[in-house]
């Protein structure tokens, strides 16, 4: 029998001799389910549709947890698989504990002659066991919260946080109490109907206050709150912790597919970089050397240009060099390092350290250590300019908003979820669809006559709306700053949700689009600075970074 | 939209964030101005019924936001009997939000719920008007009341709203079935909500005048019913825009004396109707983005016959007034909006045999998870029984989150098509009757 919600009362099971199964698929794709569902509906649902139509299946229970398991059930059952699905309350009051009550006597009666077997009240009882499967935790954590997430993803949470973790996602929640011996069947169901629905309640109870024990733990050291794709209950919660809590809490989406992997670890890696550093092993560093001149590299390998940059021990840039990314990460590592060594006339051994960041940083063999974008942007345009506290960064393929505080530390950080919108990639494919350059992209705009509005949030969608837009004669000057507004636009509003302030920043190869950077500046209504050379900016923080020496 | 709206939206748009009360005070002003114009020069074109609707359905949405003290936001699902029979007036989210819409400032608001956190893929409708509350635009009821169906969104937003506003707040948690332990169930918290609105309004319940709230709901089902018969084989002209205002008939002012006259006048204007010819006619499943340049230009028009919106015939069932609190539980178990897939394609089915529609029009609002779902299911058990269903993917509340191109292309297609098979059936009728008469 499997299972996915931690109110089914898959305890059940095991009074037919069948075991339960907690099922938590990722997909590959979403090919089949596709078929058959809708793909606006949460990830999750997709996911079990997924599994269940492409492998032999178990009998599957489900409760009416949410709107879109309802429905995995409505598809999986026009498909012949074997559903039960269990009405559940919203609140656990006398007469919903009644009414689930009731329900689980059912799903035994279904079950019973489904299997044609007798349910072993023995059997069931001793389906509730003492031992906790999790890690006993105590002492400081970082809580997991949110919706439910693939057992791959806890599993690498798991293994790089800096702290012990405690599972504290929707089904990470549960949690019964052993039965007590004897009763009649009516008497231990209904005590098992009331265990069941006082369990620390999913976002999709009305009563939800016993909710605050997960966040009033003085052990509580951070929150990786989680999100599904597709699920609304979670992201309120968010907002309303991250509004209230001092400790510090990182959202992550994910749409339980195997994809975009690259963007969560570097998510998660600057989540304990940064929010976590005071917990974390004090790094202690000092500048390095005086008197002779030494040499410090940094690289960033972006998934547009890779760029390298040399500073001296005083923090001085003795050269530069930004390359397209080719499809090895590490040679075009190699290029831009030789470049800039090149130009500055030094040679390899000269250099005494070297950080590397950006989405292939780790692929770099010849790095002293690597480091995550947020991480190097911050301390680069900290650098340029320390008067900034709000980083916006739009490159090639995302766009991320970085808070600093006085001090240049790393306050808060959003990164765009997997959508090209406001990024340097939609940019790109407007262009490609108006047959202009990016140069033209850049200052066309300043033309404009007519207000154009591109309103679609996708990308590809946005692509059709600028091609009806050329077929309705509009001006090319006007579609182009309807594209920039537009991209100003998811910037700003990403940005919003970090709650960013002046003085701002940007960075990225699309800083040097001085449309978007002055529909960008409208929107906030404030003067944005752009460094001489906005690409650069995240090497530099490596550079930088390669300065300090790290005692292990 | 015209320019007039855009520039209004854009004026209330403006101020949410810095001078909240000028924009409630624009959008007041907008609805007035609306609502003289809708009393006093109304279209020519619009039928005594459909007047009557504008004017009722704008001094709703007025209400709320002139008299919150005496109004409570409720969902388009909750009982709304109970709150007629103490004299409070209810404003429904949906509503309130089509209202935002229609003055051109509903992104404004979206933008600001988003800005909150609120996920971008959750319903507008609820998004719109969280966003009108967080910003302290609309004015704080006195309470709120909702059901957990007919979607997720009840439960979130409500909760978010009552934690907002700081207001007390009942939750009818609706359960999936119609057994007679499920009626018991949902009975106990229908006469529970009497109480908590016992408590807000410091007044006994009046049971008597909810019997005759129901006894007028039970009249009002009738004339609609004979509506319906009417409506089966005749042309009553409507637009996207008056099948909206129905739902605030057939839901949340049922049972008041408005619902009554509008019921009379919609019947009076079927019987003077004429027979249908060959028009094509459309039944509509979920609401109707009514605010949409190409839906109005292809739906409004003469040479089709837009029937109903499956939401204006969800729960229309005879009461009984002698037990108004079971009668009512009865009928929210009723609805089809509740349950599976399945049973919504056959209440599809049903509507579209009874009015004889040539196809349905299945809209799947963005963020609604449950009508998303069960698009498939439905499309197959329909098309399975000979009727022709469009899958049209939109939004019923976002003007930025549609492709009005490619939803026009859709939508046009899917009519010449339907024409296609009429024009199909008639050659085959002629051909037939001229080959039995050689």
């Amino acid at each position: 029998m499997q299972y996915v919600c931690k109110y089914a009362p898959i305890e059940i099971a095991a009074g037919f001799d069948m075991d339960a199964e907690f099922l938590n698929p990722s997909a590959d794709n979403y090919e089949s389910a596709d078929m058959i569902i809708h793909s606006n509906v949460c990830s999750f649902s997709r996911a079990i549709v997924e599994n269940r139509l492409n492998n032999d299946n178990a009998p599957l229970l489900l409760t009416t947890c949410c709107d879109s398991i309802e429905r995995a059930s409505d598809v999986l059952k026009n498909q012949e698989q074997e559903v039960f699905m269990l009405n559940l309350p919203h609140n656990a009051e006398h007469c919903s504990k009644l009414l689930y009550k009731n329900q689980i006597l059912k799903f035994i009666d279904d079950l019973s002659q489904s299997l044609d077997r007798t349910f072993d009240i023995k059997k069931f009882c001793s389906a509730f066991n003492d031992d906790d499967d999790d890690e006993v935790v105590t002492g400081p954590y970082i809580s997991v919260m949110g919706a439910r997430l693939s057992s791959e993803l806890l599993e690498y949470i798991r293994r790089e946080s800096p702290l012990p973790i405690k599972n504290n996602s929707c089904t990470g929640l549960r949690k019964l109490p052993k039965p007590l011996p004897g009763g009649s069947l009516d008497e231990l169901i209904t005590w098992y109907s009331g265990a069941l629905l006082s369990q620390t309640p999913c976002m999709r109870m009305t009563d939800i206050k016993q909710r605050r024990d997960l966040t009033e733990d003085p052990n509580l050291c951070g929150i990786i709150y989680n999100t599904v794709n597709f699920c609304d209950f979670y992201s309120f919660e968010f907002s309303k912790l991250k509004a209230v809590l001092k400790i510090p809490i990182l959202k992550i989406e994910t749409d339980y597919t195997n994809q975009g992997g690259g963007q969560m670890k570097t998510r998660l890696e600057a989540f304990f970089e940064n929010a976590l550093s005071d917990i974390k092993k004090e790094a202690d560093h000092v500048d390095i050397l005086s008197g002779d001149s030494s040499y410090y590299a940094g690289i960033d390998s972006g998934s547009t240009s890779t760029n390298a940059v040399i500073i001296d021990n005083k923090k001085n840039i003795v050269s530069f060099a930004v390359i397209p990314t080719g499809t090895k990460v590490g040679e075009s590592a190699e290029k831009a390092f030789e470049e800039a060594l090149r130009k500055s006339g030094l040679e390899k051994d000269q250099i005494k350290n070297i950080v590397t960041t950006g989405y292939g940083r780790s692929k770099i063999h010849f790095r002293g250590k690597d480091v995550t974008e947020i991480t190097c942007h911050a301390k680069g345009a900290y650098f340029l300019d320390p008067t900034v506290r709000t980083i916006i960064d739009v490159g090639g393929q995302d766009c991320k908003i970085i808070r600093l505080d006085h001090e240049g530390n790393v306050l808060d950080f959003v990164m765009n979820d997997k959508c090209a919108a406001g990024t340097g990639r939609f940019i790109e494919m407007m262009a490609q669809s108006l047959q202009l350059s990016l140069e033209e992209m850049s200052t066309y705009g300043s033309k404009w006559t007519e207000e154009v509005v591109i309103s679609s949030m996708c990308s590809v969608f946005a692509q059709s709306e600028v091609v009806s837009l050329i077929a309705e004669d509009k001006k090319l000057e006007d579609i182009v700053h309807g594209i920039n507004k537009s991209v100003a636009s998811k910037v700003v509003a990403l940005g919003k949700r970090g709650k960013m302030e002046g003085a701002y920043m940007m960075t990225g190869g699309v800083a040097r689009n001085v449309g978007v950077l002055s529909a960008i500046e409208e929107k906030l209504g404030e003067k944005v600075i752009v460094p001489k050379e906005p690409d650069i900016c995240g090497a530099l923080g490596a550079a930088l970074l390669a300065t300090e020496i790290f005692k292990e | 939209m015209s320019r007039v709206v855009k520039k209004f939206g854009e004026l209330v748009g403006k101020n949410i964030e810095k001078n909240p009360k000028k924009s409630l005070r624009l959008l007041k002003a907008g609805y007035t101005a609306s609502g003289i114009q809708m009393k006093y020069f109304s279209k020519h074109d619009l039928l005594p019924h459909q007047k009557y609707a504008s004017v009722i359905c704008n001094e709703n949405v007025r209400y709320s936001l002139s008299k919150p003290d005496n109004s409570a936001v409720v969902n388009i699902f909750f009982p709304c009997e109970l709150l007629h029979a103490m004299d409070i007036k209810p404003g429904f989210i949906e509503g309130m939000s089509v209202y935002l819409n229609g003055a051109g400032s509903e992104r404004y608001f979206i933008d600001y719920a988003e800005n909150m956190g609120i996920s971008q893929s959750y319903c507008s409708y609820h998004k719109a008007l969280i966003g009108a509350a967080l910003s302290k635009v609309i004015p704080k009821p006195k309470f709120i009341m909702n059901t957990t169906f007919a979607c997720d969104a009840n439960i979130i937003t409500f909760r978010t709203l009552a934690e907002f506003w700081n207001v007390p707040a009942f939750t009818v948690d609706t359960p999936n079935s119609d057994s007679n332990e499920a009626i018991e169930y949902l009975e106990d918290q229908l006469k529970k909500a009497a109480v908590f609105i016992e408590d807000m309004t410091q007044r006994r319940f009046d049971e008597d005048k909810l019997k005759e709230i129901i006894k007028r709901e039970n009249r009002s089902v009738y004339l609609y019913k004979e509506f319906l018969k009417e409506l089966s084989y005749k042309y009553i002209p409507n637009d996207v825009t008056s099948e909206m205002y129905k739902l605030f008939f057939t839901h949340i002012l049922l049972g008041s004396k408005e619902a009554e006259k509008y019921f009379e006048l919609l019947l009076t204007d079927a019987k003077n109707a004429k027979l249908s010819d060959k028009r094509i006619r459309i039944l509509w499943c979920h609401t109707i983005p009514n605010w949409q340049k190409s839906i109005k230009e292809i739906i409004n028009n003469e040479r089709y016959q837009l029937l109903a919106i499956d939401m204006n015939d969800d729960a229309l069932i005879d009461l009984d007034e002698s037990m108004p609190f079971r009668s009512l539980a009865r009928k929210l178990l009723y609805n089809h909006m509740r349950g599976s897939s399945n049973r919504r394609a056959e209440k599809l089915l049903q509507m579209a045999i009874a009015l004889k529609a040539d196809g349905i029009i299945y809209f799947n609002h963005w963020g609604c998870k449950k009508t998303l779902g069960s698009s498939g299911i439905v499309k197959k058990i329909l098309e399975k029984n000979g009727i022709p269903v469009l899958i049209l993917d939109g939004d019923g509340c976002d003007r930025q989150n549609i492709n009005e191109g490619q939803m026009r292309t859709r939508l046009q297609a899917f009519m010449e098509m339907l024409e296609g098979k009429n024009n199909a059936v008639c050659l085959q009728i002629c051909s037939d009757r001229n080959s039995s008469r050689l």
